[in-house]
């Protein structure tokens, strides 16, 4: 169905994954660090200048202008984590030549653009303060309007709480508080660190054509390979529950509970996935089936899981008053899992889902190169993801089960209902 | 069984009439794990009073988006365990104008779509079942209420219109919900569940025969009686606005602002209103889109940020155009888009590099869509039910001229059915 080439271009290793299924090219370059309070809003700051304007495009408008004329070729930015690091990726997606009835090389193009785009902020002087004012008043307004999402915003709440000493606490997406004292010398020093320390990665995907890794030389040179060991965060033992209440004028209550799990080997972390998909990850999973379907306690409940950490979250809607009663039958069906109260039908049915979801994963440009990139951050010798999927069998969920303890519980209810609950 | 050719868009369809007034399309997509069915019925939020048979209905706000629930429910259990069981994942949406069940596979892909037949076919309701339903769907249109800008845009429709159902949330209220009974319930789906009222949409990789064979013996199993002659009854609306300014208060960090223009001409032409919805996303892009000019200056200004977004819907009833924005100067920022309207409307804005520079962004997205087959099955059964075909969207667009966008953003950008609504802090 495809093929993929793998090859080091200028001293930066690459994937090539050929297919004809799609319409366009996507092309990807990951940068990836350890994950730091210093470092992630800085980052994110950065990674949305560099995307904005370009030595060529000195506004944003002509460089918009450049990409429409392309077909529409979109140059993005998003910043994620990996274990304990932080990556930045700069993407760009853009219609196969073969459907446009005149003479452009857009691969071409679009990988001199991107060359420019991972340079621009090298010229930064002063005549970019109002560009830069500009950005980071509008990545402060970002990170502000994220409150507006309660969801989210008591996950974060809830995330704090439970990672209160632990760089976990910090996502992927910055520090509101650290915006403001941002420089644009901050910015440009951040910029020559991560193009000399970070780990990089170019990533196609496509129906490419033969010179594609001519193309693709010309994003990036350097002169040595860079290589940064990829692991998760240390283990931290749990003293005793957190908990934590607050109120708005709300309709309804948002309950999020922190789990942990320790020492995960590569085996038990596939156990530990599909026991988070019999638990809360999926429509036939014990908490939507019980909670939400049988109890009809909550309109949306799920859990999921930060596997190479071994963190499992539930976050669940609930009204004021069913807050306690949730949190109970939550933890009583963990307590089924743990005690092994399932059959082998319904773990077969889970992992079956899970090579489902894995196959529709492959028909996406970009769910095809998030796996290759995962393949590359992992060990050579290991078993591939089909045999220790096909491996996990109840017992091991069961084990797995036993070993996730209760952290942090963190509520976000109705004000006027305080009193009551 | 039709099959058409695309050949500009390397694609096909194949169209197949069932005997009992069922619509079935093909699309193939070679090389795709992925299967994708949609089941459609033309039905949505917004038929909440109909005549069938010559009988007259008026029917709870809601009902559409409950009786989706509803499908999901059978005597022996859970019907979305057993897409599980079988390998596939399923899910269901309501719109104002139709409600699709859908599921994705890749593999038992027969076995699924039964599975999705049987279940959208055969109703079952009780007392009981629908009682604990309200129950969810209180939780839902509470978690909706909120959410600042779900409330935001419910509240700018409700100053826009003011009878047509379109204002109105399609879960319903919890009043409203309350009045569903089971009866409504089985009115309502052999009304609009009919097979000549719906149509079904597979995409992915084929054996084409085998499956319209495999189609065809279950609808022919299927006894079911021609529909009575349905009409959907919609109330008067004039264009003329109900509040032109309104305020709400919400616990919320930042000051939220939406701007409406109202907007709809009786226009039977399925192809006339398509291409003024184009015409109006390509004129609306050109004057505030991130390439123009004006939008630089609101944003040197500091009245919008990154969540400034517009968009403008046609359908055949209703249409508008909207603005949203978090910003600290509601009354700046409305001013500002009046402005700038004014000065578009003075001529010489809009240009044809500026078009032609907007068309080929919108080929590249297109075609970058069609690589997905949700989209491609979600949007032809959109454009199917609205009367186009979603694969000659590039011939629609290439024709759209300079004059049309210019003469349809002067329409729709009518400062007289202009309305403000602005959600601020409850301090």
């Amino acid at each position: 169905m495809y093929t993929v080439n793998k090859n080091l271009l200028n001293n930066v290793p690459s994937v090539i994954v050929e297919t004809d299924k799609f319409k366009t090219i996507t092309i990807q370059l990951v940068f990836r660090s350890i994950s730091e309070r210093e470092r992630v809003t800085k980052r994110n700051l950065l990674s949305r200048m560099m995307i904005k304007r370009t030595d060529t495009f000195l506004k944003e408008a002509d460089l918009l202008n450049y990409l429409a004329h392309h077909y529409g070729a979109h140059l993005t930015s998003n910043t994620g984590r990996k274990g304990r690091d932080h990556t930045v990726t700069i993407g760009m997606e853009l219609v196969n030549d073969k459907f446009i009835y005149e003479d452009m090389d857009i691969v071409g193009e679009m990988c001199k653009l991107l060359n420019e785009v991972l340079r621009s902020p090298f010229n930064y002087d002063a005549s970019d303060e109002d560009f830069f004012n500009k950005e980071k008043r509008l990545y402060r307004n970002r990170l502000k309007s994220m409150k507006d999402n309660r969801a989210q915003a008591s996950f974060q709440a809830m995330v704090n709480l439970m990672f209160e000493e632990e760089d976990y606490k910090y996502f992927s997406f910055g520090v509101l508080e650290d915006v403001e004292s941002l420089t644009l010398e901050d910015i440009k020093e951040e910029h020559a660190r991560m193009m000399a320390e970070d780990a990089l990665k170019i990533l196609a995907v496509g129906a490419v054509d033969e010179d594609i890794e001519d193309k693709l030389n010309k994003i990036h040179k350097r002169e040595a390979l860079v290589e940064l060991k990829h692991q998760p965060y240390p283990n931290k033992a749990i003293e005793q529950v957190k908990r934590e209440t607050d109120a708005q004028k709300i309709e309804q209550a948002k309950l999020n509970m922190g789990f942990r799990v320790s020492d995960l080997d590569l085996q038990e972390r596939m156990a530990f996935n599909v026991m988070n998909q019999m638990f809360g990850g999926s429509a036939s999973s014990l908490l939507f089936q019980n909670i939400r379907e049988k109890m009809s306690l909550a309109y949306q409940i799920s859990s999921q899981i930060d596997v190479r950490n071994g963190y499992m979250f539930v976050m669940g809607g609930v009204d004021p008053k069913n807050v306690k009663k949730a949190e109970s039958a939550i933890l009583r069906e963990l307590e089924t899992l743990q005690q092994g109260e399932f059959d082998d039908e319904f773990v077969e049915e889970v992992k079956r889902m899970m090579r489902v979801n894995r196959k529709e994963v492959m028909d996406k440009p970009k769910g095809l190169l998030a796996l290759e990139y995962n393949r590359m951050l992992q060990d050579e010798h290991s078993s591939s993801w089909e045999e220790r999927l096909a491996a996990v069998d109840s017992a091991m969920i069961a084990d797995v089960s036993k070993r996730v303890a209760l952290d942090t519980v963190y509520v976000l209810t109705r004000s006027e209902e305080d009193e009551q609950n | 069984m039709n099959k058409i050719d695309y050949p500009k868009i390397d694609e096909q369809v194949y169209k197949h009439e069932c005997a009992n007034g069922l619509t079935v399309f093909i699309i193939p997509k070679p090389g795709y794990s992925k299967k994708f069915a949609t089941y459609t019925t033309k039905y949505g939020s917004m038929d909440d009073h109909f005549i069938v048979g010559g009988e007259e209905y008026r029917v709870p706000d809601g009902i559409a988006h409950f009786l989706e629930h509803k499908m999901f429910e059978k005597e022996d259990g859970d019907v979305f365990n057993l897409f599980s069981k079988c390998g596939a994942n399923a899910n269901a949406f309501t719109s104002y104008d139709r409600t699709s069940y859908l599921f994705s596979a890749t593999e038992s892909f027969d076995q699924n779509l039964k599975l999705l037949m049987d279940m959208v076919e055969q109703p079952y309701f009780t007392e009981e079942t629908v009682e604990k339903e309200v129950g969810i769907i209180n939780e839902e249109i509470k978690m909706y209420q909120d959410n600042p800008g779900y409330r935001l845009y419910f509240e700018t429709l409700n100053q826009m219109y003011h009878n047509l159902p379109v204002k109105v949330d399609i879960a319903g209220t919890e009043a409203s919900i309350s009045k569903i009974t089971a009866d409504h319930l089985f009115l309502c789906h052999k009304t609009f569940y009919h097979p000549s009222n719906m149509v079904m949409i597979l995409v992915g990789d084929f054996d084409i025969d085998g499956l319209i064979d495999y189609i065809d013996a279950h609808q022919n199993r299927r006894e079911i009686d021609p529909l009575p002659k349905l009409e959907r009854v919609l109330p008067l609306e004039p264009r003329e606005i109900v509040k032109r300014k309104n305020t709400l208060k919400m616990d919320v960090e930042e000051t939220k602002s939406m701007i409406g223009f109202k907007y709809h001409q009786e226009d039977d032409d399925t192809e006339n209103r398509l291409k003024r919805d184009l015409s109006m996303m390509f004129a609306l892009d050109m004057v505030f889109g991130e390439q123009s000019d004006f939008y630089y200056e609101l944003m040197d200004k500091g009245l919008i940020d990154d969540s400034f977004n517009f968009s403008h819907i046609e359908e055949s009833d209703f249409s508008h155009a909207l603005f949203a924005t978090n910003t600290e100067e509601p009354d700046a920022f409305a001013a500002e888009i009046r402005n700038i309207i004014e000065s578009v409307k003075m001529g010489g804005f809009f240009t044809e590099e500026k078009l032609m520079n907007q068309k080929r962004e919108v080929i590249g997205d297109y075609l970058a869509s069609l690589n997905s087959p949700e989209y491609i099955a979600n949007q032809y059964t959109k454009y199917y039910l609205d009367g186009y075909d979603l694969y000659k969207l590039l011939e629609v667009i290439e024709e759209i001229t300079i004059q049309e966008v210019e003469t349809h953003f002067i329409d729709v950008m009518d400062p007289e059915y202009m309305v403000e609504c602005i959600l601020k802090r409850d301090v």
